[in-house]
């Protein structure tokens, strides 16, 4: 072998690179005169890699002391304020009562969150669910397509961009495009002669249809990042052999591709839910909510009343349901995860 | 079964403004129902000249022929060959049942049928009982075969194995050389075998071709390679341990010719000084495999001594390291003899035994 790289014990040529910092454990055996020359330069002044043992525990102890306080103890306030009667006059004469169930039971019979829960099923499949949808064509497209690295990088930028705007500009943006009346949509459809009149983007029926647009437009390049790299983590190998095999694209695509990436999409569906669930920016810039609430979820009504209408211990009982059905949601779809990845012994 | 025959067959690799000539003017016929194996060290080209048969890279030039039809712009789903790789390539979501059956399932054979054969091939390979695992939770033996299988299940033009033995240790290795020359024998099919290991070659072939920096240095049987190699590069490359080799000089001594490597003297036949008293050239490489050199003297054997440097005892035999100026020189015994680093000892050959060599082509002389 000529460049010598790779054939380190120690002692020998230059060991690869990492063969010292194994482990703490590792480190402590070697005395500092046993060290290679190289790996002292590297390491610089530096005597040792042992810290005393509090300090890990205390640069683990402040982010977890920090979430604690962000999270955790707005969690449970919320708990406490959902079972009180509680709006902003009563909070400051600090004279609330426990009401039990009460701001529950009003959410859950109100007509306005039955809407908003045949909205948010409707952004959810429309939305989410197109999203990685489309996000999984996009990247398996490109990826079989564009053989080109430098083409493929330069594709990669041009469908990731629309996620690096800020999601409150980007409602702003469609919401100038959508404009009835003078938008750009409208003038273009008409301009190709695919329709007659101007479309009301934002009437009762279209305002919701019209924000899953913008919110596809934006957050498709997600998904697709993640099922690209998945793909790209695929091994070469296993594509040559079912060439070999004789199965056609559509047949490896159907019981290869997709099978092995299902996990990947998986782990795209969850976050592109997760995100669902707390969708507001586009609704509050784009529509807020109109019109007669027709494009409201229920993320967007607990922030109208808590923020809005300073009805607190409501806003809570909306929050608390919110998150009831994320969890059991995410549940759900990591307790597949888990399934699919015990079945193939890799977890 | 088919006929496979490469014709002046070239792979040039261009990348980043360098071309890399992996595989040059390869001519090989592997004939039906042939175990041919394909030998040379890291690099010689192979894997590309196995990967251009699969079809999984094109031929920069020449002809690669299926019984006479010519499959270079064939896909591989086209050319009906099956392989096992190195790596086992299985489907990591499929069980090994699925795996093996996944050939049949693309040309749409129903899955009755599809358990059926994948059962009755289990069962040769002995696999039954992992047919629901998936691969995994396999061990490396267990994929090899489950690999195998999913090569064997249809009826290819041709098996090609690309170092399937590569990652199985000992003991297993043995079992599957034997599984893979029973197979051979009771399908009766063509196989094209690529190995950097001479040993599994010899075990398995009817012929071996040797590569060498993308050139077919030699194709031929075990005999031919063993004891008239084409070139020094394989008569180094075939055996083990490998052929001893000195530099030596022709020169008349007595009316006879001999060869002088420095302070040791070797004596060819006289067919051989024949040879190279025609040639003329003084400068030759000889090789003496270590099974040729031997301890006890026998008719016609010719000896010199030696100093024993290293013992390593194999079992059945011994290889010893011996010195001779600064010569070093390997040399099988058996292993009852009661041999310590230090002794001097007399080595015997028989002056046939010898290889000569053109000492600047490298290529056998006598």
């Amino acid at each position: 072998m000529a460049t010598g790289t790779g054939e380190g014990a120690p002692g020998g040529g230059r060991p690869v690179r990492g063969a010292y910092a194994v482990s703490a454990a590792t480190i402590r055996e070697w005395r500092d005169d046993e060290l290679p020359d190289w790996f002292k330069k590297k390491r610089g002044s530096a005597r040792s890699l042992i810290v005393n043992r509090w300090v890990p525990r205390v640069m683990v102890g402040v982010p977890i002391a920090v979430l604690l306080f962000i999270v955790a103890y707005p969690t449970v306030q919320m708990a406490y304020y959902a079972f009180h009667d509680i709006n902003m006059v009563s909070l400051f004469k600090g004279d609330y009562g426990l009401i039990g169930f009460t701001n529950f039971e009003r959410v859950l019979t109100s007509d306005r969150f039955h809407g908003s829960v045949l909205h948010l099923a409707q952004y959810l499949f429309f939305g989410a669910v197109l999203q990685v949808v489309i996000g999984t064509a996009l990247a398996l497209i490109l990826h079989h397509c564009v053989r080109n690295n430098a083409a493929r990088l330069v594709i990669l930028v041009i469908l990731v961009m629309p996620m690096m705007l800020p999601p409150s500009i980007v409602g702003v943006l469609w919401r100038f495009l959508f404009n009835p009346s003078n938008g750009a949509i409208n003038q273009a459809l008409l301009d190709i002669g695919l329709i007659k009149a101007h479309i009301e983007w934002f009437e009762i029926g279209t305002s919701l249809w019209t924000i899953t647009i913008a919110d596809i437009w934006e957050w498709t390049s997600l998904p697709f990042l993640i099922v690209f790299s998945g793909r790209l983590g695929l091994p070469p190998s296993i594509y040559e052999a079912a060439r070999v095999d004789g199965a056609s694209p559509f047949l490896t695509l159907r019981r290869i591709t997709l099978p092995m990436l299902k996990e990947v999409i998986a782990i795209a569906f969850i976050i592109r839910f997760m995100d669902a669930y707390k969708f507001v920016d586009k609704v509050y810039v784009m529509t807020s909510g109109g019109p007669a609430q027709s494009s409201e979820l229920p993320a967007y009504i607990a922030y109208q009343r808590g923020v809005r209408e300073f009805e607190i211990g409501e806003a809570a009982a909306y929050a608390w349901i919110i998150f009831l059905f994320a969890i059991v949601l995410i549940t759900l779809f990591l307790r597949y995860l888990k399934r699919v990845l015990r079945a193939q012994a890799i977890a | 079964m088919a006929e496979v025959r490469l014709a002046r067959v070239n792979k040039v690799y261009e990348g980043r403004g360098q071309q890399v000539h992996a595989v040059r003017d390869l001519d090989l016929v592997v004939e039906n129902g042939e175990f041919v194996s394909i030998v040379g060290p890291s690099g010689c080209g192979k894997s590309t000249t196995l990967r251009m048969i699969v079809g999984l890279e094109q031929a920069t030039s020449g002809e690669i022929l299926f019984d006479g039809a010519m499959v270079n712009e064939l896909d591989p789903q086209a050319r009906n060959v099956a392989m096992a790789f190195e790596n086992y390539a299985l489907y990591p979501n499929f069980s090994a049942e699925e795996n093996i059956g996944f050939p049949l399932e693309a040309r749409g054979i129903p899955k009755q049928e599809r358990r059926r054969r994948v059962r009755a091939l289990a069962e040769l390979l002995q696999i039954e009982n992992i047919l629901h695992q998936h691969p995994n939770t396999l061990s490396g033996g267990q994929k090899q075969r489950v690999s195998l299988a999913r090569a064997l299940i249809r009826e290819p033009a041709a098996f090609i194995l690309d170092e399937v033995l590569g990652h199985v240790d000992g003991h297993l290795r043995f079992q599957m050389l034997f599984d893979l020359k029973r197979l051979h024998q009771s399908l009766d099919s063509t196989m094209i075998f690529v190995t950097h290991d001479q040993m599994e070659a010899i075990a398995l072939s009817d012929r071996i071709a040797v590569l060498h920096q993308g050139r077919l240095v030699q194709c031929g049987t075990r005999d031919e390679l063993y004891d008239t190699p084409a070139t020094r590069f394989v008569a180094d490359f075939v055996g083990e341990p490998p052929t001893n080799f000195f530099e030596v000089r022709f020169a008349e001594e007595g009316g006879q010719g001999v060869l002088h490597a420095d302070d040791l003297t070797l004596q060819p036949t006289p067919e051989m000084a024949a040879l190279m008293r025609s040639r003329g050239d003084g400068r030759y490489v000889v090789g003496i495999r270590p099974q040729n050199l031997l301890c006890t003297p026998r008719a016609g054997t010719i000896s010199f001594d030696a100093t024993i440097d290293i013992h390593e005892y194999l079992g059945e035999r011994s290889i010893l390291t011996l010195r001779r100026g600064r010569h070093s020189i390997q040399a099988l015994a058996s292993a009852e003899g009661a041999w310590a680093p230090g002794d001097e000892i007399t080595l015997n050959y028989r002056p046939r035994d010898i290889m000569v060599f053109d000492a600047e082509t490298e290529a056998l002389v006598a």
